[in-house]
């Protein structure tokens, strides 16, 4: 779990990071190697008459007859130390290789002056990293013997690969990292946008500044579409609050044709009828604007008392059971300052409350808690209840449970799907779940900023 | 449209005269229908199709009981209607509003509105309503009515319909005026909503139903504007007392 969390795989910007970090590390350390062996060609020259004359000084200094005799190492390493030149001697006879002091016995350069040592004059062969001068052909103790100094390549003195790695790390990394950025950040953009709009907010749009790449047309895509959606979703909302309000006239009109009906004391069972059904439409219409109302509404939220919130809300419903003969428990009421659109507030619990007094059985009790992000209220009653899988269902308007749609007194099904849409604008939940022994209980949870 | 005969129903044959109704309204078919059904009620109706021409109608001295005022008129809406009206005249005023429109019922009530009612509405919901306010004037100028009531540096005249507050004289809608006389007969006392809803506005109290509370804000206000002191207290949830001394 915590692993998935941080590994960097799981992230575009990690994997492409990584990708290009590989990819460009693993590319400097190929074109290192393949530069040390694309070095030049070991190179044959003649010496400068510098390096002839250095080679002619040491070679006096080494055939300087020595107060003891001394062995020819040691008065190489004195030398060489004396010196600061690496002095190489070559015993024809022996075909030994008298070296300088230091790291510098390297067979490599053993083999070069065994083969340099046939020469008749002093040349100079430079490879990459030394130049070697020699030989000059000297006697010591009736010894024939070769003499060599090397030096360093001039402009190479240190070697460059090892220093040169962790550089290379760096900046690759840096590269890197910015590369990955640049294409993930957009996407980061986008997707922040794409959850905006999920969540209903049609203004959502993403700029991704002055990009021309695919990311860039995908956003303008991405922007085209949410345009759309806030076109369609505006003219949707207001056919529906078109229809609803100018249903109303003819329904004004067709209430009073009634009243003037019944004022005639014509009263045929079909005139009450037709009341009813009047009642009926009216109270759908008067719903669906609500609904709709509260979807388009610019949820303008103000920090009140839970209190000064709940409590007219509790005390109409605890009218209204009253006068059902039914009865309301509420429980205390936290003392805590809560951020809602009140209108649309009391709406949505007023909707749960009528509905648990219009099922419950007997009694319906109502508990408020809050907690340090949230408030809730739960409103439970004694009625039939819910199977689970309705508990989901009675949310989407115009959702009833059938016995409810067959009963007269059933209501329009848009109560619940108004105060979800209410509770939704504040970002809460609204849950139904099944009430132990029997009943239903419905929870609203909103977070105390809103 | 053919006069019809305003006999046989008599359900308000308990008013002493007939009271005469202007209807403002722009749906000229409702308004037909709307003449017709009061006048069997026993009214005498007048009506404006025209809120322009309503407005001279009412202000003019021509005396009417009650105005039926529609919110949703084209040049001069119902709400600037009752504004303009308000400025000289206390007529009582029934608002047909957009039904479930708690703003449009609010904004009525708070601009001095007596009751509301929305539309689609049942004619015996409105011809309840339009009783209920002739009742409530029936009752004013009964002589015996009359009397004069002293609470508190506000006096009210029942005979006259006025009331002093700091020796200044405050206009109040016939509704707001009724729900003080009843605070002021029960002078520190506290009367429940469910009893001003019944005495006022001739209807049992229904949930939901926040027009008391409306008027009671709008009564506050008034007398706030010529006495400093809150008269009348709010018991949450139960109702309003007016405060004997401030
Ligand atoms: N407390 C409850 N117990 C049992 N069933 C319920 C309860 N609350 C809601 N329901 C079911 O959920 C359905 C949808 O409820 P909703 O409030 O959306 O509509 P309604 O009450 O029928 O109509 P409206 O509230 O618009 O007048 C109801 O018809 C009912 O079947
Ligand atoms: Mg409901």
């Amino acid at each position: 779990m915590i692993f998935n969390r941080i590994n960097p795989l799981q992230r575009l910007v990690g994997r492409l990071f990584l990708f290009f970090w590989l990819t460009l590390t693993l590319a400097a350390v190929i074109a290192l190697f393949v530069g040390r062996a694309a070095q030049p060609e070991p190179e044959f020259g003649s010496p400068t008459e510098e390096e002839i004359a250095q080679l002619n000084v040491l070679a006096v200094r080494l055939t300087e007859r020595p107060l003891r005799p001394v062995p020819l190492q040691d008065r190489i390493d004195v030398l060489s130390r004396e010196t600061q030149i690496s002095i190489w001697l070559f015993d024809v006879e022996k075909n030994r290789v008298i070296t300088p002091p230091g790291p510098a016995r390297r067979s490599a350069k053993v083999e070069e002056i065994r083969r340099l040592s046939g020469q008749l004059t002093p040349i100079s062969y430079t490879t990459a990293r030394h130049r070697l001068i020699g030989p000059l052909t000297l006697t010591h103790r009736q010894r024939t013997l070769k003499l060599f100094v090397s030096k360093p390549t001039l402009g190479q003195r240190i070697r460059p690969f090892f220093w040169l790695i962790p550089l290379v790390l760096f900046i690759s990394m840096g590269v890197s990292y910015i590369f990955a950025r640049s294409l993930a950040r957009p996407i980061e953009l986008l997707r922040a946008g794409t959850k905006t709009l999920a969540r209903g907010n049609w203004s959502a749009r993403v700029d991704v500044g002055t990009r021309r790449d695919e990311i860039a047309e995908l956003a303008s895509d991405f922007n085209q579409m949410a345009e759309q959606l806030a076109r369609l979703w505006s003219s949707q909302q207001r056919l529906l609050a078109d229809i609803s309000h100018e249903l109303r006239s003819p329904l004004t009109r067709l209430q009073m044709a009634l009243g003037l009906i019944q004022q005639q004391k014509m009263d045929h069972p079909a005139v009450s009828r037709i009341e009813k059904e009047v009642q009926r439409m009216e109270l759908l219409i008067s719903q669906l604007l609500m609904l709709t109302k509260t979807e388009t509404h610019s949820a303008s939220k103000q920090t009140l008392i839970l209190s000064s919130i709940l409590s007219p809300v509790f005390s109409d419903a605890e009218f209204e059971a009253a006068a059902q003969g039914k009865r309301c428990n509420f429980s205390a009421v936290p003392e805590i300052w809560v951020t809602v659109n009140l209108e649309l507030i009391q709406r949505a619990v007023e909707n749960v409350l009528r509905n648990a007094i219009k099922y419950c059985h007997s009694t319906i009790s109502v508990l408020v808690e809050c907690t340090e992000s949230s408030w809730s209220v739960s409103i439970s009653d004694d009625g039939p209840g819910l199977v689970p899988a309705e508990c989901e269902q009675i949310f989407a308007p115009f959702y009833r449970v059938s016995t409810s749609r067959e009963r007269s007194s059933g209501g329009t099904g848009l109560g619940l799907a108004i105060a979800k849409t209410a509770v939704e604008l504040h970002h809460g939940t609204i849950q139904a779940t099944t009430h132990q022994p029997n009943g239903l209980k419905v929870t609203i949870a909103v977070p105390l900023e809103g | 449209m053919t006069p019809r005969q305003s006999s046989g129903n008599g359900s308000n044959k308990h008013f002493s005269r007939h009271y005469s109704i202007l209807i403002v309204d722009d749906d000229e078919e409702l308004t037909e229908m709307l003449h017709s059904y009061l006048e069997a009620e026993n009214f005498v109706i007048t009506v404006a199709n025209e809120s322009v021409a309503g407005l001279a109608l009412a202000t003019s001295n021509a005396n009417f009981d009650l105005i039926l005022l529609d919110v949703m008129m084209p040049y001069l809406t119902g709400f600037e209607f009752l504004k303009q009206l308000r400025l000289s005249n206390t007529i009582p005023v029934i608002m047909l509003t957009a039904r479930g429109d708690d703003y449009d019922r609010i904004l009525g009530l708070e601009l001095g509105a007596d009751d509301y009612l929305p539309k689609p509405f049942n004619h015996r919901e409105l011809l309840a309503r339009i009783n209920a306010i002739f009742r409530r004037q029936e009752i004013a100028v009964t002589p015996i009515k009359s009397q004069e009531i002293q609470v508190n540096g506000v006096i009210l005249h029942s005979g006259r319909q006025t009331v002093e507050c700091n020796e200044q004289l405050v206009t109040l809608t016939s509704t707001e005026f009724s729900i003080l006389h009843v605070l002021m007969e029960n002078a520190g006392e506290l009367i429940t909503k469910e009893l001003i809803s019944e005495k006022v506005l001739g209807r049992k109290l229904m949930a939901y139903d926040r027009s008391i509370d409306m008027h009671v804000s709008n009564l506050r206000k008034k007398l706030a504007a010529c006495d400093n002191s809150d008269k009348i207290k709010t018991v949450r949830g139960a109702g309003y007392l007016l405060r004997t001394h401030s």
